[in-house]
């Protein structure tokens, strides 16, 4: 147990160390530099550029500038953004909570509205309505994240008016309670394109583990023994198909960021997916290699612990 | 899933990819060109224009088709080169094993562990502009890994059959080995990845197209199209609409033909 736990650790450790020096060097490929990006079209002088690039640090080669790099972020300095004009780490702190927000919120309702209908039609394969959804489900993991998003920004929001079509708090905050209510009524729809695509992710994966249990020795002996359906339905057959359900997790960690940073993009939602992509388009160094930093850390984190839950929910899982 | 599902699931399938390649003469007008700014601009479905016309007068329905050629070219060389690369690494790995081995499936674990389209964005801006031959090696270039894991796990299969242990035994070269005797007992598993790989580019391409990071303006894809309704989603509807179901119509048929494929693919998709 505690040999399998060193190990992904490790790897978790070693992913983020290759993830964010390979950032580190790719994004100074990109041509031009932060401040060609932020002054286009102005008439600076080339010597204020120079100057600015020799303050954030820019004008050093670049094996010189990550060792620096490596040097602060030890001791938890991540440098100055050059799009906000303010310490990395403050945006960050600002952003991520959102993001947090934004996917826990996702992961909660597709979770168990995918566990939930997976089982169901696993257990009744069959059926009508089975194989309805079914095709719905494939037909949801057709859309491209864009696209859903766009569709809930084009119907219940805008031809409707149900739903504000982005942000995260109207231009006049309410306060007290209101202002609770204003960040769901915004969290609505961003929240549900991402949900919607993990319900049917989830219960696609749900459903085929419940068929193989579905006529298991174990669920048989107990419909012998007269335990009633329900019980075998929920505390023998659900229960063992949520293994395969947790690996899974582990798997889509890294695609829900990926689908956030989509969906944040679109409703305008201020997390860290859309700031990273703003970063990058500013090349805004700084950011750009705190944000994958911290997101590499989050994605690995996510994924260690659904691992956790696996070894947890799984003895056989805990062998080296 | 029912035969006749499937049927049309291919059908789909090959009418796009015709359209695709017929593109150029099918086409009603010139994909690029804006017809006349002043009285042809943003105009909604009609029979000249079955699926409208955009901001810049420039007709949907061509665009549409156009896109088809580059959106679906793009995501087809992508996945040619995802599988080459994936073959490549999973049969080395397979076939090396030991330290070369764990170093390889090392090396695809971390690859796969970080949001690919972050990942993307990246890897397009530091080429600037991607040309659609560059952003579709960039494509291809962030999708070998779930290849790489099948094919390890179909080569090392294959490995302990006997005819392959024969021809070991024989001195049959590793290439050779790997051209003859490994690839045609890989072929369904290939035709599987390549299936939902396919079906996972579209989208991706589609995306960074939208973003305004992939296939540069005034070129076609169905991405950048949708993108072209920008501020006015409602009242240019048939902007994002047509797109869409093209989008739409031939993932859905791809992952109809994938699950088909059966669980070799499975396995592969998030």
């Amino acid at each position: 147990m505690l040999r399998v736990l060193i190990a992904r650790l490790g790897q978790a450790a070693l992913v983020v160390v290759l993830v964010v020096s390979s950032c580190f060097v790719i994004i100074r490929l990109a041509p031009g530099d932060p401040f060609v990006q932020q002054f286009e079209g102005q008439d600076v002088a080339p010597e204020v550029r120079e100057r600015l690039r020799a303050a954030y640090g820019y004008d050093r080669p670049v094996p010189e500038q990550f060792v620096r790099f490596v040097g602060s972020a030890f001791r938890g300095e991540l440098g100055t953004s050059t799009m906000r004009n303010e310490d990395v780490r403050s945006v960050l702190a600002r952003t991520l909570p959102n993001t947090i927000l934004l996917m826990g919120t996702a992961l909660l309702i597709g979770l168990s509205a995918g566990v939930t209908l997976g089982a169901w039609q696993g257990w009744r394969p069959e059926s009508r309505g089975a194989r309805v959804t079914d095709r719905l489900g494939l037909l949801v993991l057709s859309v491209p994240e864009f696209v859903l998003a766009l569709l809930l920004v084009l119907v219940p929001a805008l031809a409707w008016g149900l739903f504000p079509v982005g942000g995260m708090q109207s231009v006049v905050p309410p306060s007290g309670f209101a202002a609770v209510l204003d960040r769901l009524h915004h969290l609505v729809l961003p929240a549900s394109a991402l949900a919607l695509i993990l319900t049917a992710v989830v219960a696609r994966h749900q459903r085929a583990a419940m068929r193989d249990l579905r006529d298991a020795v174990f669920v048989r002996a107990a419909r012998a023994r007269g335990v009633p359906e329900r019980r075998i339905f929920w505390r023998h057959a659900v229960r063992n198909a949520l293994v395969p359900v947790l690996t899974l997790v582990g798997v889509l960690f890294p695609a829900l960021f990926g689908g956030a940073v989509i969906v944040e993009k679109i409703f305008a939602w201020p997390g860290m997916g859309s700031t990273m992509v703003d970063a990058v388009l500013s090349r805004d160094y700084h950011l750009v290699v705190g944000g994958v930093l911290v997101s590499s850390v989050c994605v690995v984190t996510g994924t260690l612990l659904a691992d956790l839950a696996l070894l947890w929910a799984d003895p056989r899982q805990r062998r080296p | 899933m029912t035969r006749s599902g499937l049927r049309t699931a291919a059908l789909v399938i090959t009418a796009m990819a015709l359209a695709a390649i017929a593109a150029p003469w099918l086409a009603p007008y010139a994909p690029n060109v804006p017809l006349d700014p002043l009285t042809l601009a943003d105009l909604p479905p009609s029979w000249a224009h079955p699926f409208g016309t955009d901001v810049f007068s420039r007709d949907v329905f061509s665009r549409v088709l156009a896109g088809a050629r580059v959106s679906l070219g793009i995501a087809a060389l992508a996945v040619a080169i995802a599988l080459s690369v994936g073959t490549a690494v999973g049969a080395t790995a397979a076939l090396a094993g030991g330290f070369v081995d764990s170093v390889l499936m090392r090396l695809t674990d971390t690859a796969i562990a970080f949001p690919r389209i972050l990942l993307l964005i990246l890897l397009v801006a530091s080429v600037g502009t991607p040309s659609p031959l560059s952003f579709a090696l960039l494509i291809g270039a962030t999708g070998w890994m779930t290849t790489a894991r099948l094919v390890r796990q179909e080569t090392k299969c294959l490995l302990a059959t006997d005819h392959i242990r024969g021809a070991r035994v024989l001195g049959v070269p590793p290439g050779r080995l790997l051209r003859v005797h490994l690839l045609p007992g890989l072929a369904p598993t290939l035709v599987a990845a390549g299936t939902v790989a396919l079906a996972a580019a579209i989208p991706l391409e589609a995306a960074l197209s939208y973003l305004g990071l992939g296939v540069p303006l005034p070129h076609a894809s169905w991405g950048n199209i949708i993108a072209g309704a920008e501020g006015q989603l409602l009242r240019r509807w048939w902007v994002v609409l047509f797109p869409t179901f093209a989008i739409v119509g031939s993932v859905y048929a791809l992952n109809l033909v994938a699950e088909r494929l059966g669980p070799r693919a499975e396995r592969g998709t998030p």
